[in-house]
């Protein structure tokens, strides 16, 4: 589904990222690489299998969309260093053509040099483009002359019908100033959102998004 | 009778005492003394302790050398109690027993409550006798040297087993038991039960599968103890609520019977129900202050204490309280009982009549309080009941992965085990006797690797294997382990004090979390301000005369038994026939009036199916009066099975009359009937299964699994623990490992569950063969009827869809934008 922000055209995709078309750039929030191997060695048994499910839909959306660059709205990898860090370098130097940013999130504890040495772009609060700015924490004032991409809060809204029908489900939120990302990893949760005024919600399933209200 | 020192001894007490031998203690003594294990079968305040532990302490003295400097010291016997709370008033009878025979014997007590100096003490030196609960007898396991602890010990009590044996609690006091047996083949398995449908099976289960039948006996008390039923009756039926279970309508009525009452206990069915019955007595009877408590669950431990004290000094004229007051000490003063609400379940009835009238000769009263209109066939059935002495049955838990996980994981913490020993094991306990060699070595692969295989490897750690033994080796999982252990509850609480630092209770996070400073709410039957959370302790003042919210506790609702709903079947049958056979049914006859006039009041050979629409949709109710648990069920697979007829979505709502689904589209139920066979027990099970798939019913099981297994650590109870990074929601790991992982037995047993336990697969089975021979009759009405609009007004719902998720979304959206 495609909408416009500021003059920009921006592509809500099914997988849970965001295609801004006028700069060939991918969002990406909440990736929460390494989190299933980081319950792993503290004794708890995620399958490990569900971990490449996260390198499969980046691979997906690279290829669908063509992009040129992207960026990582925080939270890329969970915790401390383990295994999977390998494979997302390994993934990183198969893509070396596309440009990567990473605006460091409250998971992001890896050392800065890390994600240097992955040939990514680091900033450690905003990163900003025009009148653009991509950040981690969505803001709790944005300034109106700029418009904010955010994650961090895993959001999910609940659709109610006739019948006491409801269902809950991943969402985009795009507000006056801001917008909030689904987190993209296959191990995370959600947090409730309310429709609000001058609030569009997006839900998603895996294979369509919808506009809310 | 051999007269050995010890039972010289021992007669002298009782002569002393003034005491007779009960018929039943005599026999219990001369099973135990001969070396036979098993079960007495004795009601609360018959003396059931003294029939084991007076045989004990014969043996006891029996076994002491002339030399007292040679006297063999350790564990000898092992006092497992369901409670806490249990531990102290069986310490001071066991003990007054002892010292009045100038014993010098050590008896301990071990809890969550027991002081860290007294488990160092313990550790030591163990007493001969200790009191333990089975978490924390487990907790003994995943100590080292655990072996060594436990080498002279030859007893095994266990107390109130009726109460354990159906629950994941009974199944760990099986394992432990097991264990115990292998260090010790001749350890004597005794247990002390209220009366169940299925004793000979408490036997079982207790004494293990390979005990040689003529070694265990059951003996019965014969106490034949007086109960009289007596309902609360309203002047006018219109008085009580056609749907609710508050029952706080007929106040005046109960509080005329506390006024004329030495001591009464009133039983409600919730936590919520207790809080909303103490405050209304309160505030319509002012005078009652100081004079009535209340007891639940999530009460400090020192307030219900302070309650059991009180009680027992005759300082209270009435408390208000829950299942919590269930169990254990009879408290001699209380000469009334109240039941709020269905109980649901005759045994239970019978269980808290029992609380009543202690003094021998004396009849239990038990009057029965009911909070809606229907409940008036529920109370003339549970007279029918205890008249008929219709005792449920306590099925034990049954293959319980998340239980066995647990264990392994304790014993290699405390110094590890090897496999084949502990399969046999595994294998001799009734809960377990079906575990294959593919689903333990499953098991092993799980704690080992973390995965269904043994070969994978990657950084994942807990039970590793050094030398053909499965061991613990590094401190933080054994410690997190240690922490998780006794949290069986899976959510999370939190601790609740004043300001100035006294404990009052605990409340769930997620009520916790809607507050904000300056909110009140009601709890511990007070009014609370809410000042702030921190550190998962919410700390509170007092609000005088404040309006405020009502806590509400998860917890399942409690569904009615079989035995009791085919008493409501019959008495419904002939409630129109015969409507002064009983003031119940005449109190009712109005009602039952409407129903005739709105839709019908089936016969026995008939069931009823209503429907009619409102704004919200589409309804259908059918009412087999089976209760919640087979309506739950049956309302899945009549769902699934309609909706595989075309793509439609339901929600679905039941009680223990009957159950809804309901639809935004119209279902022409006499086409679908020509097209199908609805009630059909062909393909049931692949149904139920496919239908339960479509639901979350299997997902929200999976939450206690979860818990058990480790899944989930949330640090201990009350304690506050950085451990938000290894957190993840039970939904979320169900989600992953249902779809990553074929055949995780963790998964299945949540779906075994749904099977068993919630949805009574056997009833529903037995309950569709009687349909079959009913007559359907299909009323389309205008109005809710009398039996429909209680399960109509249920909010608690669960969905069941063959429709595209994406028209689904589709639809909703729609009627969003019809409504702006």
């Amino acid at each position: 589904m495609q909408i416009e922000i500021r003059e920009n055209h921006f592509l809500l995709l099914s997988q849970k990222a965001i295609f801004w078309q006028e700069t060939q750039t991918l969002l990406i929030g909440d990736l929460h690489l390494g989190k299933i191997t980081h319950f792993r060695k503290e004794g708890i048994a995620v399958p490990y299998i569900a971990a490449d499910n996260n390198f499969e839909r980046l691979n997906e959306i690279v290829r669908n969309t063509g992009a040129t660059r992207i960026i990582f709205l925080g939270d890329l990898f969970h915790n401390k260093y383990n295994a999977e860090w390998e494979t997302f370098r390994a993934w990183r130097s198969q893509h070396f053509y596309i440009e990567m940013i990473i605006v460091i999130g409250n998971h992001d504890v890896l050392p800065v040099s890390m994600f240097l040495e992955a040939d990514l772009q680091v900033f450690v609060d905003d990163f900003e483009e025009e009148n653009f700015v991509f950040t981690h924490h969505p803001k709790v004032e944005p300034d109106p002359s700029k418009f904010v991409f955010a994650g961090h809060v895993h959001p999910v809204f609940t659709t109610y019908g006739k019948g006491r029908q409801s269902l809950r489900l991943p969402c985009f939120v795009v507000d006056q100033n801001q917008a909030i990302l689904p987190s993209f990893g296959v191990f995370t949760g959600g947090f409730q959102m309310e429709l609000v005024d001058n609030r569009k919600i997006y839900i998603t399933t895996e294979t369509k998004v919808f506009s809310v209200g | 009778m051999t007269r050995s020192r010890g039972h010289i001894i021992v007669e002298q007490w009782f002569k002393y005492k003034k005491w007779k031998w009960a018929a039943f203690q005599k026999e219990a003594a001369e099973a135990y003394l001969s070396g036979k294990s098993g079960l007495v079968n004795a009601p609360t305040g018959s003396g059931k302790t003294y029939s084991l532990w007076i045989p004990f302490l014969i043996r006891y003295i029996n076994s002491l050398p002339k030399n007292p400097a040679k006297r063999s010291k350790g564990l000898q016997i092992l006092w497992v109690t369901p409670l806490r709370a249990l531990s102290k008033d069986l310490f001071r009878n066991m003990e007054a027993a002892a010292l009045e025979m100038n014993l010098n014997l050590r008896i301990g007590v071990r809890s969550g409550d027991t002081s860290t100096k007294e488990r160092a003490s313990q550790k030591k030196q163990m007493p001969e006798a200790l009191l333990i609960t089975p978490e924390s007898l487990h907790l003994l396991f995943a100590q080292k040297g655990s072996a060594e602890t436990f080498k002279n010990l030859h007893t095994i009590v266990v107390d109130e087993w009726h109460e354990l044996m159906g629950s994941k609690r009974g199944t760990q006091t099986e394992l432990a038991i097991a264990r115990l047996r292998t260090i010790n083949p001749h350890l004597q398995t005794w247990g002390i039960s209220a009366t169940i449908g299925n004793l000979e099976e408490a036997k079982q289960v207790l004494v293990g599968m390979d005990s040689a039948e003529e070694g265990n006996v059951i003996i019965k008390a014969k106490t034949e103890k007086k109960i009289i039923v007596e309902s609360i009756l309203p002047e006018r039926v219109e008085t009580l609520p056609w749907a609710g279970y508050m029952g706080t309508k007929l106040v005046d009525y109960v509080v005329n019977i506390v006024k004329k009452s030495k001591t009464t206990l009133i039983f409600t069915n919730t936590r919520s129900q207790a809080e909303v019955w103490y405050r209304t007595v309160i505030e319509k009877y002012p005078e009652f202050a100081g004079i009535m408590a209340l007891h639940h669950a999530s009460l400090d431990r020192e307030v219900r204490d302070w309650v059991e004290e009180a009680l027992h000094q005759e300082r209270l004229k009435l408390v208000i309280c829950t299942a919590s007051l269930d169990l254990g000490v009879d408290f001699r003063p209380v000469d009334t009982v109240i039941q709020v609400g269905s109980p649901k379940s005759i045994a239970r009835f019978i269980q808290r009549a029992g609380r009543s009238g202690h003094q021998p000769g004396v009849a239990s009263k038990i009057y029965f309080c009911p909070t809606n209109a229907l409940e008036l066939v529920e109370a003339v059935s549970l007279r029918d009941g205890v008249a008929n002495k219709m005792i449920e049955d306590r099925p034990p838990v049954i293959h319980a992965f998340d239980v066995l996980v647990q264990w392994m994981i304790t014993l290699a913490v405390g110094g590890g085990f090897e496999e084949q020993q502990l399969f046999e094991e595994v294998r001799n306990c009734y809960g377990y006797q079906f575990i294959n060699r593919q689903e333990w070595e499953w098991l092993l692969g799980y704690i080992t690797t973390g995965s269904p295989s043994l070969e994978v490897y990657d950084e994942y750690k807990k039970v590793e294997r050094i030398d053909g033994k499965y061991v613990v080796t590094s401190r933080r999982i054994a410690h997190r382990h240690m922490l998780s252990m006794g949290t069986i509850v899976s959510d999370t609480v939190l601790k609740v004090k004043f300001q100035h630092g006294k404990y009052i209770g605990s409340i769930e996070e997620n009520f916790a979390t809607r507050m904000k400073a300056g909110d009140t709410f009601y709890f511990a039957g007070m009014s609370l301000e809410f000042v702030r959370i921190h550190e998962m302790t919410v700390t509170v003042k007092k609000a005088e005369g404040k309006k405020g919210f009502l806590i509400r506790w998860a917890g399942s609702r409690m569904a009615l038994s079989s035995q009791l709903s085919t008493f409501i079947r019959d008495r419904i049958d002939t409630s129109l026939e015969n409507p002064l056979n009983e003031k119940e049914l005449t109190k009712l006859k109005p009602l039952l009036d409407l129903q005739r006039e709105r839709s019908a009041v089936p016969k026995k050979t008939e069931l009823l199916i209503e429907q009619f629409e409102t704004r919200e949709g589409h309804h259908i109710f059918v009412f087999p009066f089976e209760g919640r648990l087979v309506h739950e069920g049956m309302a899945i697979i009549l769902a699934y099975r309609i909706s595989k007829l075309s793509p439609i979505t339901f929600s679905l709502a039941m009680n223990d009359y009957g159950f809804e689904l309901l639809s935004d589209q119209y279902v022409d139920l006499e086409k679908v009937m020509e097209q199908i066979d609805l009630f059909s027990t062909a393909h049931l099970v692949d149904d139920i299964y496919q239908s339960v798939n479509a639901t979350e019913m299997a997902k929200r099981k999976f939450r206690e699994i979860a818990a058990i297994a480790g899944l989930m650590f949330q640090g201990y109870p009350g304690k506050f623990m950085k451990t938000k990074q290894v957190q993840a929601s039970s939904s979320l790991l169900f989600t992953v490992m249902t779809k990553y992982e074929t055949n995780n037995l963790l998964v299945n047993q949540a779906y075994q569950e749904v099977l068993t336990y919630q949805l009574e697969e056997v009833r529903m089975r037995t309950a569709l063969d009687r349909i079959a021979t009913q007559k359907i009759i299909i009323k389309k009405t205008r109005k809710p009827t009398p039996f429909s609009f209680p399960i109509m007004v249920d909010r608690l719902r669960e969905q069941l869809t063959s429709e595209k998720l994406e028209d689904r979304i589709q639809k909703m959206l729609k009627q969003y934008s019809n409504a702006d």
